[in-house]
């Protein structure tokens, strides 16, 4: 697929009655070996599955519950699972959406023809819809785009949150939602009841699957790590023959703003999520007085999963069990873990970036703001390295580009607003006077701060991606800026590593990640070979000090984390929980900032601190043990002091000295 | 040694019809140092065999079977069944043009013929081991230097094999081919072979389709095809023990006259009956369509002689079961040439069945026939056959229907269509035919069908006659005829088969046909391919799926390469599914490079060992199932 094409959908609807829209004839392809069923006789079919029957066989003699126990059991599960998709409930909702839809955007673009072609392939096998995740709108976006292209509706993957919801739970699940609770960890019937019901799914391609790869929504703009649960299940129907092949469409939905950009910040810093209900959502409704820009729905190009595992997996092998009893290989679990991130990967590639999110990244390295001429000049900068490295910009080639910032600002007035001096400045609250503050009300003006701070954040997110791979190269290169190739790329390995879990890597790819970027950066004339050394070029300074701004945060972040484990919690012998660590260490960054020894906020989210304790564990840095069914988590002091040492070497950090002496000793938490 | 073969013999009319003659001879044929031991047992004798000594003389040089039958398209441009020997011999099939245009994209206009009848010299001159020759010569054993008797032993009939029949030349064929009276002829020939380092590929019906028959081309002995054509006796006929032994040269439908005209039968109906041997069918593992009743090849062996290199390999005694160690009988079946020749065989016989009746029952569509046949076999009462055929195989039937005939008026036609169609709204575009054969006491027979019919009910399956059911099974042996007639307008066509776990049958039929079209689509196959499967054979856990596929090859370059790739992609596919690399056709050449996925290397090691210690000189060097390494001089 080059470069994809898009129309806008909403165009022809506005002068058109939404009841009409939702009265067009709608007539979509259905695979070819597809027997039709009600969604009743799917849980009928699910009931009466082998694998659930074994199930519930091997419990009756496991346990003391009895066979109709179980299976009453079972039918509860499948009840709250099941999808009731309908024509009816389409049409209501084609109704609903396209008015709401209409007032909330401005344009929804969609590269049509690339979904025709899609419909086309959706006869000859079953097909995965994986969008990318980052707000609720993704949820019903792709069923809208379906119905407008007379592609057949999905039947849609969603968390069991959403079922409580009194009346949109019902509508949800009459669009073809069906719910999968969050964690079922070792319930081996609820296990057998979802992976039958999803594989029988697919076997009959009933419906298209849409489902998030990412597990939930990106808070944060940026790709979560894909989980790999929902996608094997949904894969196995090929590697045991009864499908022929199965069609995967990597998805990427990009937002010029997020309905919930608020409470996201709110969210990251760690005040508390209001449990999903109808009346918050009613209450949500000022939301909808706003204007929120463009979305750009890119269907990118679908993957065969019978290509990809073409010479990598020898599927007879399941010829030796029966069918119902799932077995991966280790090479299909890599096979799965690869296919989900060339899905992430991909749904990346296509993602359109909006100009807000260059403004943000430049914007939140000039935290006292900047004039809008010096902005402009520097987006314009920033838009040229992105288009580089090959992003998609929303960028229209004819228009002034200080128009194009001045709508960005415009369309995100809650954040930043353009002052009369032609200064452009955050929207923070009006700091209060010193003398007077209890540290309780310090803290509270921080987190405001930071929130304002963080839905900045969460624009330059959004354009990560494209750096981070020659963001790394260059931040591996010693302040003095050379270094020989093998030593380079032994650090760039490291930051890899240790930010495998904020971005995303193909694993195993490292070094065709290293060699993509430097070859990028010599070509770019950002690089430069030095006698046996590789350096920077005095016109690739700029690049480098952007970008080690841009990234050095997550740095501090995790150096933090470092320093937290390093004094406060490595007297409790017993291990903490995530949420300890992720809490002790927020407020160390608190603290640090609060005293002015660091300046980025991006410390205090609890994603990214999270994030580095995952990455310490799998690098060894930290344990990892259960107790009581709880995950704890346990410092080795060598290792963390070391890895604080390495991470030293690359961004500039406080003194410790001085920061020892403000740092609390012991959580508060 | 006298010809055996005549006109008349080999007009005889097979299986349903007995028209066999009675050999004459009265005196058993002395068995050596057998005779004592047969003194109770029914005396037996000479058999004049269908197939002539020099097999050119009746069958096809270039095509399957008898010379006088095959496919032509008349003068009003209709297809016509020459010939005498069947059923739908001398009949016109007014649909069956059409539908091959349909279904292959083809023009029946566009012609391919083959080259005309062999010249001598385009034969390659044979590798002459001077010795063996004058040794052999002293043995009075017929052989033949012939290049078109050579060229006759240097295949069998694969496409590929065909097609160099038809237009190309084989690079290696037998240096010589000699025929064997007896046993001993066999082990005199064996052991001189092995003196003078002679290659041997012994010879049955010649109908292998799994390229077992080709000679290496890297082979630089003289090769022998030892033909036991002419090894074709029943040597002895046991009514208390119901055995029978015969030479391992004995045609099957030979086997099955005489056996009949004394009121027995061996119940081993491969389909490819009226060529196959005796030995061809141990050395392959060859499986009957009536094996429900009768059991496949492996359940009616009783003793089997067989010479190797090493010496003769046989049991002492014919018991019904031992516990012996491995079974020796299972290192020759399916040797397929590789350690010896098979001379003698005692197999089981069972007396005629007293009623032999054929059925048919319709289904709405494949899954449904699946599931019906599924059942019967866990019910364990299905009749001694029941094949399903997809709905392209149906249709296909339809266009084999000939102008005119009661046997042949179909069910489908006028009211009856009108009433599985409208009435019974089976979609004609879905439905598939299952075909039975019943075989027993009367009581037992009709108590079978009634049962059979009844499962047939729970899957909404309609019975359909005693007429289709038949001539189903006589469409079998004429099908084969159709590949020569395809071959004649740019259409290749195959046939392959597997066995497969029951809940697998569909998944893999399915996946085996999007498989073939895609594969002929990417390869720039034109059109899309005709294929299509029948499940043939039911057993408690699994089945037989053989499927037939045929494209149309105009535009191609190199139509066999492109069909071997896509028959390779079609193996690949049925051993992910589940299937097997065969059922019975064997493993020969063409599917070589998937037997150690399928046995494991210990496996393959094992039949090495095996193989080095029964024929260390590779003396049996077909080089079919596993290659040896040379052995270091």
């Amino acid at each position: 697929m080059s470069r994809p094409e898009y129309e806008d959908i909403l165009e022809g609807k506005r002068q058109y009655s939404d009841l009409g829209f939702s009265m067009e004839a709608y007539d979509p392809p259905r695979y070819k070996h597809c027997k039709p069923r009600a969604p009743e006789k799917v849980k009928e079919d699910v009931l009466n599955s082998t694998r659930v029957l074994s199930v519930i066989e091997q419990l009756a003699t496991e346990t003391d519950q009895s066979e109709d126990d179980l299976l009453s059991q079972a039918r509860a599960m499948v009840e709250e699972m099941g999808h009731n998709l309908r024509m009816r409930s389409i049409r209501f909702f084609a109704y609903f959406l396209n008015k709401i839809f209409k007032a909330l955007y401005k344009r929804i673009y969609v590269n049509g023809d690339d979904l025709e072609k899609l419909a086309k392939m959706s006869k000859d096998q079953p097909v995965l819809l994986l969008p990318s995740h980052r707000s609720y709108i993704d949820f019903l976006m792709l069923s809208y785009v379906a119905y407008c292209y007379d592609f057949p509706l999905p039947v849609i993957a969603a968390g069991a949150d959403f079922m409580g919801m009194k009346f949109v739970g019902t509508l949800l699940r009459n669009c073809g939602a069906f719910f999968m609770r969050r964690s079922f960890g070792s319930d081996r019937l609820y296990w057998a009841v979802f992976t039958e019901y999803v594989q029988t799914l697919i076997r009959n391609g009933d419906s298209p699957m849409e489902f998030f790869v990412e597990g939930t929504r990106s808070r944060t703009s940026k790709s979560l790590s894909p989980k790999f649960g929902l996608l094997s299940a949904a894969i196995e129907p090929f590697l045991t023959g009864s499908v022929y092949d199965i069609t995967v469409v990597p998805i990427s939905i990009s937002y010029d703003r997020r309905l919930e950009e608020t409470l996201y910040a709110r969210e990251l810093l760690g005040i508390p999520k209001p449990k999903e209900s109808t009346s918050g959502l009613v209450k949500a409704r000022s939301v909808l007085q706003e204007n929120y820009g463009n979305i750009h729905v890119c269907f990118g190009e679908p993957l065969s999963v019978r290509k990809l595992a073409e010479g990598r997996i020898d599927r007879s092998i399941h010829g030796l069990h029966p069918r119902h009893m799932s077995m991966f290989t280790s090479e299909e679990h890599t096979f799965v873990q690869h296919l989900a991130h060339q899905v992430i990967l991909a749904q990346q590639k296509y993602m359109v970036i909006s100009p807000w999110s260059l403004v943000a990244a430049v914007l939140s390295q000039h935290p006292q703001g900047l004039l809008l001429k010096k902005l402009v000049h520097e987006v314009v900068w920033l838009k040229k390295q992105a288009v580089g490295l090959g992003a998609f910009v929303n960028w229209p080639a004819k228009a002034d580009p200080s128009n194009i910032v001045k709508s960005a600002l415009e369309l995100h007035h809650h954040v930043v607003t353009l002052g009369a001096n032609g200064r452009v400045v955050l929207n923070l609250p009006t700091p209060t006077r010193p003398k007077m503050e209890t540290e309780m009300a310090r803290k509270h003006r921080l987190m405001e701060e930071a929130e304002v701070r963080l839905m900045v954040v969460t624009g330059t997110n959004q354009l990560l991606h494209v750096f981070v791979r020659v963001a790394l190269v260059l931040m591996a290169l010693s302040k003095d800026g050379s270094q020989t190739r093998d030593e380079l790329f032994r650090i760039f390995g490291f930051l890899r590593r240790l930010l495998e879990k904020d971005f995303i890597f193909m694993p195993g790819q490292d070094k065709q990640d290293f060699d993509t970027a430097v070859q990028y950066l010599s070509r770019a004339h950002v690089l430069e070979e030095r006698g046996g050394c590789v350096g920077v070029t005095d016109s690739g300074k700029k690049l480098q000090s952007f970008l080690h701004e841009m990234f050095s945060p997550f740095l501090l972040g995790y150096w933090t984390m470092c320093q937290y484990l390093l004094t406060a919690s490595s007297d409790d012998p017993r291990g903490s929980t995530t949420q300890q660590l992720t809490r002790g260490a927020q407020d160390m960054a608190a603290t640090l900032l609060t005293n002015g020894l660091v300046k980025r906020f991006e410390i205090l989210s609890l994603d990214m601190l999270g994030n580095s304790i995952t990455s310490f564990v799998s690098m060894g840095a930290v344990k990892r043990f259960k107790s009581n069914g709880h995950a704890l988590f346990l410092p080795v002091q060598g290792e963390i002091f070391s890895l604080s040492k390495q991470i030293e070497t690359i961004i500039a950090v406080p003194d410790l000295k001085t920061a020892v002496q403000v740092i609390p000793v012991k959580s508060r938490l | 040694m006298a010809d055996h073969g005549n006109k008349k013999d080999a007009k005889s009319r097979r299986f349903e019809t007995i028209l066999g003659h009675v050999s004459s001879n009265d005196g058993p044929k002395s068995a050596n140092d057998k005779d004592k031991v047969q003194l109770k047992m029914k005396k037996c004798g000479e058999v004049k065999s269908v197939i002539s000594k020099h097999r050119q003389e009746v069958l096809k040089w270039n095509g399957w079977g008898y010379k006088d039958s095959k496919f032509i398209i008349n003068k009003k441009g209709l297809a016509e069944f020459v010939g005498e020997r069947y059923r739908l011999s001398g009949m016109v099939l007014p649909s069956l043009v059409t539908w091959m245009e349909k279904n292959t994209g083809g023009d029946i206009q566009h012609i391919s013929p083959a080259q005309p009848e062999r010249k001598p010299e385009d034969v390659p001159e044979p590798v002459t081991n001077e010795d063996f020759l004058k040794d052999v010569s002293e043995l009075d054993i017929s052989c033949s230097q012939d290049p078109l008797d050579r060229e006759f032993h240097a295949h069998g009939h694969t496409l590929h094999e065909i097609f160099i029949l038809r237009e190309g030349r084989f690079k290696r064929v037998p240096d010589i081919v000699i025929w064997p009276g007896s046993h001993d002829d066999v082990v005199k020939v064996v052991r001189l072979a092995t003196k003078h380092n002679v290659c041997i590929i012994p010879y049955g019906g010649g109908t292998t389709v799994s390229g077992a028959l080709l000679c290496p081309e890297e082979e630089t002995r003289m090769i022998v095809s030892l033909d036991m054509s002419q090894m074709n006796n029943i040597l002895w006929l046991d009514e208390k023990n119901l055995t029978m032994c015969a030479e391992g040269g004995i045609i099957g439908q030979d086997l099955e006259r005489e056996l009949n005209l004394k009121g027995f039968t061996t119940g081993h109906e491969p389909d490819s009956i009226e060529f196959s041997s005796l030995g061809g069918w141990v050395a392959t593992r060859s499986s009957g369509m009536k094996k429900n009743i009768y059991g496949n090849i492996e359940d009616l062996v009783v003793h089997v002689r067989m010479v190797t290199p090493r010496g003769v390999i046989e049991k002492n005694c014919q018991v019904p079961r031992m516990s012996t160690g491995p079974d020796i009988h299972h290192v020759i079946m399916g040797s397929e040439g590789t350690l010896g020749v098979v001379t003698e065989v005692t197999m089981k016989i069972r007396p005629l069945p007293e009623m032999k009746k054929y059925g048919s029952v319709i289904f709405r569509n494949f899954e449904d026939g699946v599931a019906c046949l599924r059942e019967i076999a866990r019910q364990r009462c299905a009749p001694s056959s029941i094949r399903l055929m997809d709905n392209m195989q149906f249709q296909f039937g339809q266009a084999l229907k000939p102008q005119a005939g009661s046997i042949f008026t179909s069910f489908v036609d006028g009211l009856k269509k009108m009433y599985i169609t409208k009435w019974k709204g089976f979609d004609p575009n879905e439905l598939c035919v299952a075909t039975l054969l019943f075989e027993g006491a009367k009581e037992e027979v009709l108590a079978q069908e009634k049962r059979v019919y009844e499962i047939a009910s729970q899957f909404r399956g309609l019975p359909a006659g005693e007429e289709n059911g038949q001539r189903g099974y006589m469409l079998t042996f004429v099908i084969a005829y159709l590949r020569d007639l395809g071959l004649e307008h740019y259409i290749v066509s195959e046939s392959f088969e597997t066995s497969v776990p029951w809940d697998r049958v569909l998944d893999l039929c399915r996946n085996v046909k999007e498989r073939l079209t895609r594969e002929c689509h990417e390869k720039g196959v034109q059109f899309p391919p005709m294929n299509t499967c029948r499940v043939t054979q039911t057993y408690d856990s699994g089945a037989c799926v053989y499927f037939y596929f045929a494209f149309n090859y105009r535009g191609l370059s190199d139509p066999v390469h492109v069909y071997e790739e896509v028959e390779n992609a079609a193996r690949d596919e049925i051993l992910a599914c589940g299937g097997s690399l065969s059922h019975h056709h064997g493993v020969g050449k063409l599917r070589k490079k998937w037997l150690s996925q399928t046995v494991s290397d210990v496996g393959i090691g094992m039949m090495k060992a095996v193989k080095q210690y029964t024929d260390p000189q590779n003396i049996f060097g077909s080089n079919n199932l596993i290659t040896l390494e040379k052995a270091k001089l």
